[in-house]
């Protein structure tokens, strides 16, 4: 289809709007309402354009395309109309922009400059709207608001929360909850970024610096095994906020409130600074340049003395892929072969025929093409917000969701199907025709609290075998960020770096706590928290001779049986990657630097590797030599062998305590985000409306 | 001929006398110099000299913390942070400024969105350390504490 914009002749498809095809091109018509992922409303006014033989200019966002449409975008015509809308979006707003956290990149400040009148008619009153504390995340300055409807969009269309809504109409008009601090969703910090004036804001930036003093740097999401892309805004080497990267494979324009202030945790009060070792029973510091030595001497003593058997090396599926390559390099060269990645699991009789790493079976982006998604043990909404946004995406073509998760919690998509299971009963899941699954095709996603249970082999069978009776793909959602490198890089007691099988086969991590060595090597690990069971690994802490701690955070549990804890960076301080559920390996770099003696993981792992002779490194050859044996690797292979699983082993001593996952318990960075405690804080103690008898002072 | 006129002016001394006849008539005019520092030249209500922070009549300080002098600062001089203070406003905790840096261009001056930082007519100022060239918040303020009413008056002299 021939259309004209500006007098230039453009090819346009069937069915486009003008702004669609002028965004492409590149020609710019100001907007305020239109969002590509959102609806189209055509209420701002605000892209109004001159269409040949159209008496009056048409929105460009709602108007589609025709054959031989003559559109121009700078015409007085278009330039008078959006001149008088944007003097009506002004009349009401206010002049607060020095105070304002959108300014400078406020899009009603970019458009006033290019498209308003340097002074206004309207002498009149302005509205002033009463601000509501609507959530802990985001501030309101409801006054500012223009009415674009984007954040009530975005809670219909994308989060399927329904938490803000236009209330009343004309003058009295007004952007509101419907509940007071009812802004609870797992997104909805998205609604700052879609907002385009200041009226949503981020609170716990709220006047901390000014747009143009930030300096932008890409990360990855340490939180979820989704590997959303971040945008981090550094203001004098600190991370003041996050936004979201556009990412259309993965994360769309969205990133969940997890990603966007899970960063608050590495300023927390626990961060470690400096190396500490234990003299006389006291934990003092140590210099840095004596640490892998210290660390070295340690190891290689502890094997003298009691042998390879009683070393268990323990690693958190959160830590970079790099750092998980030098560690099984140190360990598995060294001989030992109790290391593990995962923490969490009890029951590992799977482990042989397990693929060589979980995966979702398909791409993010894929999702919506599978006709039946079963998930069971997971609960999107709030362990991956992000896969909410695909699922619900998903619903409104033509598939059915069914889930079976442990406890009755909601899903912010439409459900076809919801049963409450027991942890060791999936039977079920086996009454296919009870489910009414479409033809087509099927997946099913195994969340991370299967692998948690003790007989999870068992119900990793049963699932198989569901699967190839309806004919299948099963795929898994990971514990961690980088659970699926843990698994990769050979950071188990039964595989080697990509994959293939060790001859001995050592202690998985369940079998090293219970059974009580003598050396632990922790590494990114909270002893508190990143375990099955608390209690027993105090025991096997307490009764070892030996505790090596790597860590950005002190507990008090390592500072009570560590030997020696190195501090090292977090996500945010070091070079690194991530390989996330569907396999794709993304890479990134500091966004700030670490305080004085705090190192990057990676590089105190090489200067143990040196020590060893194991070979010097640098992030460069790292990664060179992870895509030279990811290379090797035949994914052919990655099935369940239902038959070689063993499911007797099933271990049956102490019952899990819970079964769910908190969005906000993940891992140890969010477990210390301020803003994100507030919010779980006001999730399960429902605000009681401030009733206070004192006179204001006026 | 031109040459004749010219060998005859130069014959009489006419030149000097007539540059002589300048200076004479200075002899009697009255002098412009100043005796600084005891007699000072008069300034324009619109000069450039030390910064200041004002207040408003209530004691509440201007500044909101915008930022807008930092970003407008040819020189880099000055260099703010702000916080919400408890009240829920945008303040400054830290609002410096480098007396070496600052070119006196009185851009900061003419981007303060609510008059707060000004420069006065205070141009002589020392320091005796180099340390001492960054003043800051709460010297600011106490210069505008001292020269508000001045600061006053020099703006209705310019309206």
């Amino acid at each position: 289809m021939k259309v004209f914009i500006d007098n230039k002749e453009y090819n346009a498809k069937p069915d486009e709007t003008i702004i669609e095809l002028c965004d492409k091109i590149g020609v710019h018509i100001p907007r305020f309402c239109y969002h590509k992922h959102l609806s189209i409303v055509a209420s701002c006014r605000m892209c109004l354009v001159d269409i040949e033989g159209v008496k009056y200019a048409q929105p460009a966002c709602s108007t589609p395309l025709r054959e031989d449409m003559r559109i121009s975008t700078k015409s007085e015509k278009t330039k008078s109309a959006q001149k008088n809308s944007m003097e009506f979006l002004l009349i009401n707003h206010p002049l607060d922009c020095p105070i304002c956290d959108q300014g400078g990149e406020c899009e009603l400040q970019d458009v006033s400059l290019e498209h308003g009148d340097d002074h206004s008619k309207y002498m009149q009153f302005k509205r002033v709207v009463v601000d509501k504390d609507i959530s802990p995340l985001i501030s309101t300055d409801m006054t500012r608001c223009i009415h674009c409807s984007r954040c009530v969009r975005f809670g219909e269309e994308i989060s399927n929360v329904k938490e803000l809504g236009l209330l009343n109409r004309g003058e009295d008009m007004k952007i509101d909850v419907f509940i007071e601090s009812g802004v609870t969703s797992e997104l909805s910090g998205n609604m700052i970024d879609l907002c385009p004036v200041g009226a949503l804001n981020n609170k716990p930036y709220r006047y901390k610096a000014r747009t143009w003093d930030l300096k932008q740097i890409c990360g990855i999401s340490p939180h979820d095994c989704i590997g959303s892309n971040i945008n981090y805004h550094t203001y004098n080497n600190k991370i003041v906020r996050a936004v979201p990267f556009e990412n259309l494979a993965i994360n769309q324009t969205w990133i969940s409130d997890r990603d966007r202030f899970g960063y608050e945790g590495i300023y927390s009060n626990d961060r470690l600074d400096k190396t500490l070792i234990r003299e006389n029973g006291k934990l003092v510091e140590l210099d840095f340049d004596s640490v892998s030595s210290e660390v070295n001497n340690l190891i290689i003593s502890n094997i003298k003395k009691h042998g390879r058997k009683e070393i268990g090396c323990l690693i958190s599926g959160q830590s970079t892929s790099e750092e998980l390559f030098l560690f099984q390099k140190i360990f598995k060269g060294l001989e030992i072969s109790n290391i593990d990645h995962r923490t969490k699991e009890r029951d590992f009789s799977y482990q042989k025929s397990f693929p060589i790493m979980p995966s979702l079976g398909c791409n993010i982006d894929d999702l919506h093409l599978y006709k039946n998604i079963i998930l069971i043990g997971v609960n999107v909404k709030t362990e991956y917000p992000i896969l909410s946004v695909r699922l619900n995406n998903a619903t409104k073509g033509n598939s059915k969701i069914y889930s079976f998760n442990f406890s009755s919690l909601d899903e912010n998509f439409p459900l076809y199907y919801k049963k409450v299971i027991d942890d060791n009963n999936i039977e079920p899941l086996l009454n296919t025709n009870d489910l009414g699954l479409d033809n087509g095709e099927t997946l099913i996603i195994l969340g991370p609290l299967i692998s948690r249970l003790p007989n999870q082999s068992n119900i990793l069978k049963k699932v198989h075998d569901f699967s190839l009776l309806i004919d299948a793909k099963v795929g898994f959602l990971a514990e961690f960020c980088n659970s699926t490198s843990g698994w990769l890089l050979g950071n188990l007691p039964h595989r080697n770096l990509g994959g293939s099988t060790s001859n001995i086969i050592g202690k998985n991590s369940y079998e090293m706590i219970t059974e009580k060595l003598s050396t632990y090597i922790m590494y990114n690990l909270e002893p508190e928290s990143d375990f099955f069971d608390k209690t027993l690994v105090e025991v096997a802490l307490k009764s070892s001779e030996c505790n090596i701690f790597f860590t950005s955070y002190i507990t008090p549990m390592m500072e009570k049986y560590a030997d020696i804890i190195i501090p090292i960076t977090t996500f945010a301080e070091t070079d690194g990657s991530y390989i996330n559920i569907e396999g794709r390996y993304q890479v990134f770099q500091p966004v700030v630097q670490p305080s004085k003696d705090i190192h990057e993981g990676w590089s105190i792992l090489n200067n143990i590797s040196i020590l060893n002779n194991f070979g010097d490194y640098t992030i460069d050859t790292i990664r060179n030599e992870l895509e030279e044996s990811l290379k090797k690797i035949d994914f052919s292979l990655s099935a369940i062998d239902i038959d070689s699983i063993d499911a007797s082993n099933m271990v049956e001593d102490n019952v899990i305590d819970k079964f769910t996952r908190d969005t906000y318990d993940t891992d140890m960075i969010v477990r210390r985000s301020e803003s994100l405690n507030k919010v779980s804080l006001s999730k399960h103690k429902p605000s009681i409306k401030n009733i206070t008898n004192e006179p204001k002072n006026i | 001929m031109k040459n004749i006129i010219k060998l005859l002016k130069s014959l009489f001394l006419l030149e000097i006398l007539k540059g002589l006849s300048i200076t004479g008539k200075k002899l009697f005019t009255k002098s412009i110099t100043v005796q600084y520092p005891e007699e000072k030249t008069p300034q324009s209500p619109r000069f450039r000299g030390l910064h200041a922070l004002r207040r408003y009549p209530n004691g509440e300080e201007r500044c909101i913390g915008c930022k807008l002098c930092e970003a407008v600062c040819p020189a880099l001089a000055i260099s703010i942070d702000t916080e919400m203070r408890d009240d829920g406003t945008r303040r400054t905790t830290k609002y410096d400024i480098d007396l070496f840096k600052c070119v006196y261009c009185g851009f900061c001056e003419e981007a303060c969105p609510v008059d707060a930082v000004v420069e006065t007519k205070i141009f002589e100022f020392h320091f005796e350390s180099r340390n001492e060239r960054v003043i800051s918040k709460d010297k600011l303020l106490e210069i505008g504490d001292i020269y508000e009413k001045e600061e006053i008056k020099d703006r209705n002299n310019i309206n």
